[in-house]
């Protein structure tokens, strides 16, 4: 009897061990392992022209696209922190026109189907004049016009009980009016001695004023429309190629094309789905069961394994804007000594780490070496090798202390009054196994300094950057920020001190409290320069002095990941906050599809 | 009857506050529900973090805010919640998401009572035969294997099927976005969504009922009575279903009214696989948001329909043995 129920056992363990072969082993067929040309099946595409991959001049009409995304819609105005997502940015780039619209090359491009015009005719008030296309329209009929600029202004500038996602820029307008035809003239001015070198990030989206339930500008009006009406429910109006037909709760969003566009191409799609898949291991199957056409998840080993497998299916690679770094708290007086900071950063090895995290997907990614701009952006340059850091170099970090008069370099490090050297603490976010690598390694190097780092995961990124409470501090950091093609506006609040920032405690997203006179200078400078060559100087200068501060060391740009059936053309990655969806008008079949 | 169940159902409120106490006190000190909100690119203005404190009742002592939230379900206001920045009402939510997660729970439990009854009967009545060993075999291989691992192995065997044998089974969602118009449409589309998410749900349940249910006939067919009525010269088809399979049932009804909070934890797992919005994934979503009252709101629920199904394991007690009468 004993004998037959162990071979039970023994048989359903066989049984067990051939189901998860099954499950995990999936086919052994080998992708194409990248291409340059468009005429790739299957596997990887490499893009030569990021902005031109995948193009095709007419494709045919017809054909559903679902298109995967990762989060679930339950803000619908993207102009609030709350719905200030970039999924619902997705949606919203089929439905809300922008002023200019990030490519993939991560340059803004003027939208040519929204405007004819948008240039500086000023620089003293600063005066940009937006000339809409005569034929734009939202989808009741009603022209896209100066007060759908306004409507943004007021909503994000003037209303203080509003949830808005940013007000930069929009605080240093003093008017914006409407002349021509339909007030399709629209003059945006800024305040005396106010400008803004990054106005291209505005007005993207605007919103349909005539739609704003109730009507009206004041505080009251503007919170009750922009808080409610434009972010409770789906958008009813469209100023874009689709308009939403169908809201499936949590579950899908369906839109057909809108009768009105007025764009030069497309749409091309009898409908567009977006389908809400909230767990990325579950994208894949789904496209391989064609319930998706396209998804955007993060790169991972096991993903691109499964996609190099499936038939019909190719994926484009690129580096993101998201990228890692490392962060000191110099609120912690033992960081405030220069030289335990440029040790620290010197000790670090930053192939080491790439080479245990993130090369592990993707093994063409370069270290980052600038926090202004990113690799393919007009300004990068290298800001960080020259000063060693990242290199692991035990023996100069070492020197570094030891010219600083520590002792017990390298066994228990001592300062130079003789006291000994605090243990610091360096966190991740709770469950991210490659933060967590990062961090052991950081602490290896900092072991061989004789300096302790304890290891430590946080429940509350946001909480910990602000050292909210006993809880949840640091001193050193790793997490990630997004790069972005307006690098004035996005990069002043993370390095600016509060003084700069307006004063009081508000120190942006400067959390470890970095503060330099030249740099709030230069990011100052850049903020308000008109002149684009000296905006990407101000911002260099910036930058270097940081590095030379060794505040904080860039680590990476993370990859980012865009799959789909080979049958669409012109979808392609887009890694700035718009997405793919970037150009979701000339989405549409390839001629060759059936 | 009447009265035992009201002083039961009265019983319970304590519990329920007790609990959601307990909970609301977890949820608030295991972190800050703004924490999203302030790793946001760009940095939302100070006068967000403001509105939101307040909104979000932050800017209140916890008993407070633990008083206003007991007062308000009261009056059907089940609290603020982060998400969309307070666009989602609690309430409303519940109800959508309970009728998911109904249809899943329901259909499931039905063919898992069924399954486990009839197999638990056939085993016991041919013990030790081929059909026991496989019977056996089976139950033991879903008992042993984790449900998200089960749910991943149906997802793979249905696309296998859907490439291989022609059929459109779907891994993903509660219906499709593209569904034609038509009342007829939308069910058989809503059953083909149902299939694999019920089937790996029913089956956890399957295998522990099924081996409880053999064992519990195995025991009553050795006992005296039965022997007696067969005895007596009843009908084997009589003696199962009348006197054997009835006494059997009493014990098999309270297992099943218990695992309904089984049920309940395991339509998380399943409603994250294959991506079904109802009572699991809202859980799910309330704890990864820090979101207090949608966990609290949950959990409500979550207790009412475990007290309710003891209740009426209970009253069934007495339907199925006339011994068992209730004062």
């Amino acid at each position: 009897m004993l004998g037959r129920r162990r071979g039970l056992q023994v048989a359903a363990g066989i049984a067990v061990l051939a189901l998860a072969a099954a499950a995990c082993g999936g086919s052994s067929k080998k992708g194409n392992g990248g291409s340059s040309n468009n005429n790739v099946t299957q596997g990887r595409i490499k893009a030569s022209d990021p902005n031109t991959v995948n193009s095709v001049s007419n494709p045919k009409k017809g054909g559903t696209l679902t298109y995967a995304l990762e989060k679930t819609i339950s803000n619908w105005n993207i102009l609030t922190s709350a719905g200030n997502t970039f999924e619902t940015a997705e949606v919203m780039d089929a439905v809300y026109p922008s002023a200019f619209v990030a490519q993939p090359d991560l340059s803004p491009a003027m939208n040519t189907d929204l405007l004819k015009s948008a240039k500086v005719t000023k620089t003293d008030p600063e005066t940009i004049v937006y000339q809409i296309n005569p034929k734009a329209v939202w989808s009741d009929g009603t022209p896209i016009n100066a007060d759908d600029f306004i409507y943004v202004w007021k909503g994000s500038a003037t209303c203080d009980k509003c949830d808005v996602a940013s007000n930069t820029g929009y605080t240093d307008i003093d008017s914006i009016t409407g002349s021509g035809t339909n007030k399709q003239t629209v003059t945006v001015t800024f305040k005396q001695g106010k400008s803004f070198s990054d106005w291209k990030y505005m007005f993207g989206p605007i919103l349909p004023a005539h739609a704003a339930q109730p009507q009206g500008l004041d505080a009251t009006n503007l919170e009750a429309s922009w808080d409610h009406g434009f972010a409770d429910n789906p958008p009813k109006i469209s100023g874009g190629p689709y308009i939403i037909t169908n809201f499936s709760k949590d579950q899908s969003v369906t839109l057909s094309p809108n009768t009105k566009w007025y764009g030069a191409k497309g749409p091309y799609l009898d409908k567009l789905v977006f389908r809400m898949i909230t767990d990325a291991t579950q994208e894949p199957p789904a496209l391989q069961n064609k319930e998706i056409d396209a998804m955007y998840p993060q790169p991972e080993v096991d993903l691109i394994k499964q996609l190099d497998a499936m038939q019909g299916v190719v994926y484009q690679e690129d580096l993101g804007l998201v990228y890692e770094h490392f962060d000191f708290n110099l609120q912690n007086p033992a960081l405030q000594d220069l030289a335990v900071r440029q040790a620290l950063f010197t000790a670090v090895n930053r192939k080491q780490i790439m080479d245990a995290t993130v090369l592990q997907s993707d093994p063409d990614v370069p270290p980052l070496n600038n926090r202004m701009f990113v690799p393919g952006q007009d300004g990068y340059q290298d800001n960080v090798t020259k000063y060693g850091y990242g290199t692991g170099d035990i023996a100069k970090a070492k020197k570094y202390l030891t010219d600083a008069k520590y002792t017990g370099v390298g066994t228990k490090l001592v300062d130079p009054s003789g006291k000994a050297f605090p243990a610091l603490q360096i966190a991740y976010t709770q469950g991210n196994q490659i933060r967590q690598t990062e961090c052991q390694m950081f602490a290896d190097a900092a072991k061989q300094l004789g300096i302790t780092v304890n290891v430590t995961a946080t429940d509350s990124l946001g909480k910990t950057l602000t050292n909210a409470d006993s809880n949840h501090h640091y001193d050193v950091i790793v997490f990630a920020w997004v790069a972005t093609p307006f690098p004035a506006s996005g990069n002043a609040p993370l390095y600016q001190s509060a003084t700069a920032q307006g004063g009081g405690d508000n120190w942006g997203g400067n959390y470890g409290h970095y503060t330099n006179a030249d740099v709030d200078k230069w990011l100052s400078d850049s903020l308000s320069n008109t002149d684009p060559k000296a905006v990407v100087k101000d911002l260099n200068q910036a930058d270097d002095q940081i590095s030379k501060d060794a505040y904080t060391l860039p680590l990476y740009q993370k990859p980012t990941l865009l799959a789909y059936v080979n049958k669409w053309g012109n979808i392609r990655d887009n890694a700035t906050s718009v997405g793919p969806p970037y150009n979701v008008q000339e989405w549409g079949l390839k001629s060759s599809a059936s | 009857m009447l009265a035992y169940a009201i002083r039961r159902l009265l019983i319970s409120i304590p519990i329920i506050i007790i609990s959601t106490f307990i909970v609301f006190l977890l949820v608030t000190y295991s972190g800050d529900p703004l924490a999203n909100l302030r790793v946001k690119q760009p940095i939302p203005p100070p006068q967000v973090f403001a509105k939101y404190r307040h909104q979000f009742r932050l800017d209140q002592p916890v008993l407070e805010r633990y008083w206003h939230w007991i007062t308000g379900v009261v009056h059907g206001d089940f609290g603020p919640s982060v998400e969309g920045g307070g666009t989602l009402n609690i309430g409303h939510e519940l109800g959508h998401r309970l009728i998911v997660s109904a249809r899943l729970v329901v259909a499931a439990m039905v063919i898992a009572a069924i399954l486990a009854v009839v197999v638990g009967v056939v085993s016991a009545m041919k013990q030790y035969s081929i059909p026991d060993y496989a019977f056996t075999f089976t139950g033991f291989l879903f008992l042993s294997m984790p449900l998200f691992w089960f749910a991943v192995l149906l997802k793979e065997g249905a696309i296998w099927l859907n490439r291989n044998a022609g059929t459109s089974l779907a891994t993903i969602g509660d219906s499709s976005p593209t569904v034609g118009a038509g009342t007829w449409a939308h069910f058989t589309d809503a059953v083909n969504h149902l299939v694999l998410p019920t089937i790996a749900l029913a089956m956890t349940s399957y295998a522990a009922w099924s081996r409880f249910n053999r064992a519990s006939m195995l025991e009553v067919l050795s006992s005296d009575y039965i022997r007696l009525a067969r005895a007596k010269g009843l009908s084997r088809r009589r003696v199962l279903v009348r006197h054997a399979l009835r006494t059997a049932l009493i014990p098999f009804v309270t297992v099943t009214a218990l695992d309904m909070a089984a049920i309940l934890g395991a339509t998380i797992i399943t409603e994250r696989v294959f991506q079904w919005r109802g009572m699991g994934t809202f859980l799910l979503d309330g704890i990864t948001n820090l979101d207090v009252y949608v966990v609290l709101a949950w959990l409500l629920v979550a207790a009412l329909v475990v007290i309710i199904f003891n209740l009426i394991a209970d009253l069934l007690y007495g339907v199925l043995d006339p011994r068992i009468r209730y004062e």
